[in-house]
């Protein structure tokens, strides 16, 4: 049986007496995408948070290829690519360089080829030479997850990747996420935006107070 | 019983032609330097995630997306894993130094 992208058991996490995460069990594959819906406070980034390994459960397990995700491992070697909806990029770097910065920080072989990859990959290498705070919001957060993406990780976590963007960078990163995902990773996306969630996973579930309360195969046409 | 002994023979000086090269000193350092570099680049992945959560639970606190009790517990919570990944990070580092 081949081990899953992410599996979590009875995972729950309070905070003081709030749950936040209450119990879940969920499995997603690899090459599999899950869309995360439901409104503030029902657990979504919570669930990122432990499956980053930022974060400790109080109960329950969570699991990432097969392995503890606050625990490194030379064969899991940077299998996360987490995207926060605040941008991880230097505003006076220009994408291009904050994406090389990147590639050359994770130790990538050829940090430059990979760099314009992953702009090109996103629709970016027209201003992949501009200052990062020049850019709209649509196109850091273009360059943002050309950074996440640089390292080709195997599971992606995105927390409302899609707030603030125009429509043309939602499709463009709803893309690149399906485009990762179809070469074999898989990615739990966590947004308000159901269109772009449906657009970017076949399964969903809507979270409520850190509880599944809903699910559904959007290839089958089913929506939240 | 000869011939089964040559050929035995011959398999191990063919495994040993074969293997050779990982067993030298060269070949044995690219390999700790790549183990080590995979290490690394886990670590710097895993201190970014740090502390773009850490920015987002500012934004999510400005926001009025989370209370003040949960932002303290995250806020201590994820600074103490950005920290100790820094220090991971850092030790690597000396190490190589």
């Amino acid at each position: 049986m081949t081990t899953p992208a992410l599996a979590a058991r009875a995972l729950t996490r309070r905070f003081g007496a709030r749950e936040a995460l209450s119990a879940l069990d969920l499995t997603v594959g690899a090459g599999e995408a899950l869309a995360l819906f439901g409104g503030n406070g029902a657990g979504k980034t919570t669930l990122l948070k432990l499956a980053a390994g930022l974060l400790r459960a109080t109960s329950g397990s969570i699991e990432v290829e097969g392995k503890d995700p606050r625990k490194g491992a030379p064969q899991a070697r940077a299998a996360i690519g987490y995207l926060a909806h605040r941008t991880l990029l230097y505003d006076d770097l220009t994408p291009f360089e904050n994406v090389r910065f990147a590639a050359t920080m994770y130790g990538l072989s050829d940090p430059v080829k990979r760099a314009r990859e992953a702009l090109d990959a996103m629709g970016l290498s027209h201003r992949g030479d501009d200052p990062v705070r020049t850019l709209s919001r649509g196109l850091q957060q273009r360059a943002a997850l050309a950074r996440t993406l640089v390292h080709r990780p195997r599971l992606l976590l995105l927390d409302e990747p899609t707030t603030g963007l125009d429509r043309e960078s939602a499709v463009l990163l709803v893309a690149a996420v399906r485009d990762a995902v179809g070469a074999g990773a898989a990615a739990i996306m966590a947004t308000h935006d159901v269109e772009a969630g449906l657009a970017a996973a076949k399964h969903w579930i809507v979270l409520e107070r850190g509880r599944p309360v809903a699910s559904g195969d959007a290839s089958r046409g089913e929506r939240p | 019983m000869i011939a089964a002994a040559v050929i035995a023979v011959l398999a191990l000086a063919a495994a040993a032609f074969v293997l050779a090269p990982l067993f030298r000193p060269d070949a044995l350092e690219a390999e700790r330097a790549a183990k080590a570099l995979s290490a690394e680049e886990d670590l710097h992945a895993r201190y970014g995630m740090a502390v773009a959560a850490l920015r987002d639970l500012e934004e999510d606190r400005a926001t009025g997306k989370i209370g003040d009790a949960d932002f303290a517990a995250q806020e201590a919570e994820l600074q103490a894993r950005a920290l100790e990944l820094m220090k991971q990070i850092d030790e690597r580092a000396a190490g190589r130094a």
